[in-house]
């Protein structure tokens, strides 16, 4: 009988009711919107920069990320690749050989960073391919093709099929060259990476730096969940530990982007805090209205014998029926949203100006709201004991009537 | 049928009120027992209502003590109390007061469900006493579907339905027309000859002072008559 007199006494009031229900609904909404939307763009980043760069686990050899040098290198990288592509959860596994070189015409040099990939195994991956703006994705792993950024190229004045020497030092310690031609051109209005970065076929630059045919400084994993970085890279790190790798999470190799985003989800958090507090203050007004309202009939209650502990059971039973009903509300108001910001996404590209980047990784100006099980869980349960925390005191209220002055007489 | 239902003995209640103490009872004495109806009639200021929310564990005695069914109820904690007027006491009030939210049936169901009677039983008690009551037809109405004299009948049946030891009516009948009020005093004249329910009525109403057993008269905070017409 609780239970009927919780959800009857909810109805009583019925426009006060459901403006409560509709704030608590457009509350989740604005929380749940806020989070995926929010984790969305983090995972669509951390996707991003780990195609851009090394992968959301990087296989190194021990000691390179702190002091990058070419005579660091993975023996069997190969080997390591292999399995790492059996291992389940991993999306893509990519071998690359990752150093600092000159580029030098007749009359210019520059210093670049320098990729040397398998082009049949990066289609679609290594960002820069997707942005060429002229001429073609390198031939394969062993032609001397090159692909430079659009102000490396004018920097050097070169242009398709213009040579350039390419200069670096070996496995040895010896300072090798080797002549390219300038087979694309890419653009992708990041200034850092359209300057400073090109893609040269692996087994050439392998040769030319006189590593093994299975060596190679870099094993770049691609998984499908991001948030499995770490028992990924611990899983990896063993695996290479006998050739002298390590492996790193994506957060270490992009110490930048990690911190872009702990401190946009710290916002993002106080966005929350402050959505729940409206929550609860609403929900606090309603169960309070409802109790003062209901002075004399708790009087009543208590007067024929209901006792303090089911009159506060009773007005929590109220509570709890208006939580359950926003929760339901919530939900049936959010994931439609949610649905249509997760399969068509929400285009900022009209207030992103091009080449956005964030932790120096460029965004993907159309996100796409993800959500994952524990932040809907949180978001949920939060919003949930916070309007019962909102009704305790209500419900104090509530057991503190004193029937005789509720009454002022039998 | 003697046995002493409510015993007062040198009950004094008083108001602090500003800086002058306003002495509501001085040293009342008073005794109903089992199967009584007794109405407690006096001028307003009188006493009464202080006398029976006494006597319904709704406040305590500055002094003296108040027995109900032998429990000295200014002994008890606020729960035990509470056990005391679920168990022991029905309410009837003068403005019905049934919680709006239950229809007829839920608000005489309502006292059993908190007694922790077991449903069948219940169902069957509560169809009985408003059967008896005169609302058979009505269990699913809620109160504002009710009329006046419906409401209170409802309230009868509450604080009969559990079967206490004593039913406190204040004013009864002052918020019904006479036909009503003659129909209810009708109704509890015969609960109170045919199940031995006890009555004890705060009251101004000449005609539920007719119907009564028992008058009592209080002036200034003590019993200034007791008339008993059990043989009337």
């Amino acid at each position: 009988m609780i239970w009927k007199m919780a959800w009857r006494n909810l109805w009583r009031n019925r426009r006060r009711s459901v403006i409560t229900l509709i704030s608590i609904a457009f509350g989740l909404l604005l929380s749940i919107t806020f989070t995926t939307f929010a984790e969305g763009s983090y995972t669509g980043g951390i996707n991003t920069a780990a195609k851009m760069n090394g992968g959301h686990v990087t296989i190194e050899p021990e000691g390179y990320r702190d002091a990058p040098s070419l005579k660091k290198t993975l023996p069997d990288a190969l080997t390591l690749a292999e399995m790492a592509k059996t291992k389940e959860g991993v999306k893509k596994v990519k071998v690359r050989i990752v150093g600092q070189a000159m580029a030098a015409t007749a009359s210019e040099t520059v210093g670049a960073s320098f990729f040397g990939v398998d082009p049949a195994e990066e289609t679609g991956d290594l960002f820069l391919l997707n942005h060429l703006v002229e001429g073609e994705p390198l031939e394969n792993t062993m032609k001397r093709g090159v692909l430079i950024g659009r102000k490396m190229a004018d920097q050097l004045d070169v242009r398709l099929k213009s040579k350039l020497v390419f200069t670096a030092t070996d496995k040895n310690g010896d300072v090798v060259s080797g002549l390219l031609r300038v087979r694309g051109i890419f653009e992708t209005k990041v200034p850092i990476v359209d300057r400073s970065m090109m893609v040269v076929p692996i087994d050439w630059v392998r040769n030319l730096l006189g590593y093994g045919e299975r060596e190679a400084t870099q094993v770049a994993v691609q998984i499908h969940d991001s948030r499995d970085s770490d028992d990924m890279a611990e899983f990896f790190s063993a695996q290479a530990k006998s050739q002298g790798g390590t492996a790193s999470p994506w957060y270490k190799t992009m110490p930048d982007l990690a911190g872009s985003i702990a401190m946009d989800r710290s916002s993002n958090y106080v966005m929350q805090i402050i959505i729940f507090i409206l929550i609860g203050a609403g929900i606090l007004n309603t169960v309070l209205m409802s109790v003062l309202e209901r002075f004399r009939e708790f009087g009543i209650m208590l007067a024929i014998g209901i006792g303090p502990r089911r009159l506060w059971m009773l007005v929590m039973a109220e509570t709890l029926v208006l939580a359950l009903l926003g929760l339901i509300s919530g939900l049936a108001v959010s994931m439609p949203v949610y649905w249509y910001l997760h399969t068509v996404g929400f285009d900022l590209s009209a207030t992103m100006e091009e080449g956005f980047t964030m932790g120096n990784i460029m965004w993907d100006p159309v996100i796409r709201a993800t959500m994952y099980s524990e932040h809907l869980i949180i978001i949920l349960g939060g919003v949930f004991i916070l309007i019962m925390l909102a009704g305790l005191y209500p419900a104090y209220v509530a057991t503190k009537t004193r029937p005789l002055k509720a009454i002022q007489t039998i | 049928m003697d046995h002493p239902i409510v015993e007062m003995k040198g009950v004094e209640k008083i108001y602090p009120q500003g800086g002058a103490d306003v002495h509501a009872l001085r040293g009342l004495d008073l005794t109903v027992k089992k199967g009584e109806f007794t109405a407690i009639s006096g001028p307003s200021g009188s006493g009464k209502t202080t006398a029976l929310n006494l006597i319904g564990a709704l406040d305590v005695p500055t002094h003296g003590s108040v027995e109900v069914d032998g429990r000295n109820l200014s002994e008890l904690s606020k729960t035990e109390q509470s056990r005391v007027r679920l168990e022991r006491i029905g309410f009837i009030f003068q403005a019905y007061n049934l919680i709006p939210v239950l229809t007829a049936y839920e608000n005489a169901e309502f006292v059993l469900m908190l007694q922790g009677v077991p449903p069948e039983e219940r169902r069957q008690k509560v169809e009985a006493i408003l059967e008896e009551v005169g609302l058979g037809d009505k269990l699913d109405r809620r109160p504002n579907q009710l009329s006046g004299g419906q409401q209170q009948r409802v309230a009868i049946a509450r604080a009969v339905v559990s079967e206490p030891a004593l039913i406190l009516a204040d004013e009864p009948t002052a918020n019904v027309d006479s036909k009503t009020a003659d129909a209810l005093l009708t109704l509890m004249q015969r609960l109170n000859e045919e199940r031995g329910v006890t009555f004890l009525f705060s009251t101004h109403d000449p005609r539920v002072m007719e119907r009564a057993k028992r008058v009592i008269t209080l002036r200034d905070g003590v019993v200034v008559d007791d008339e008993r017409r059990d043989e009337a």
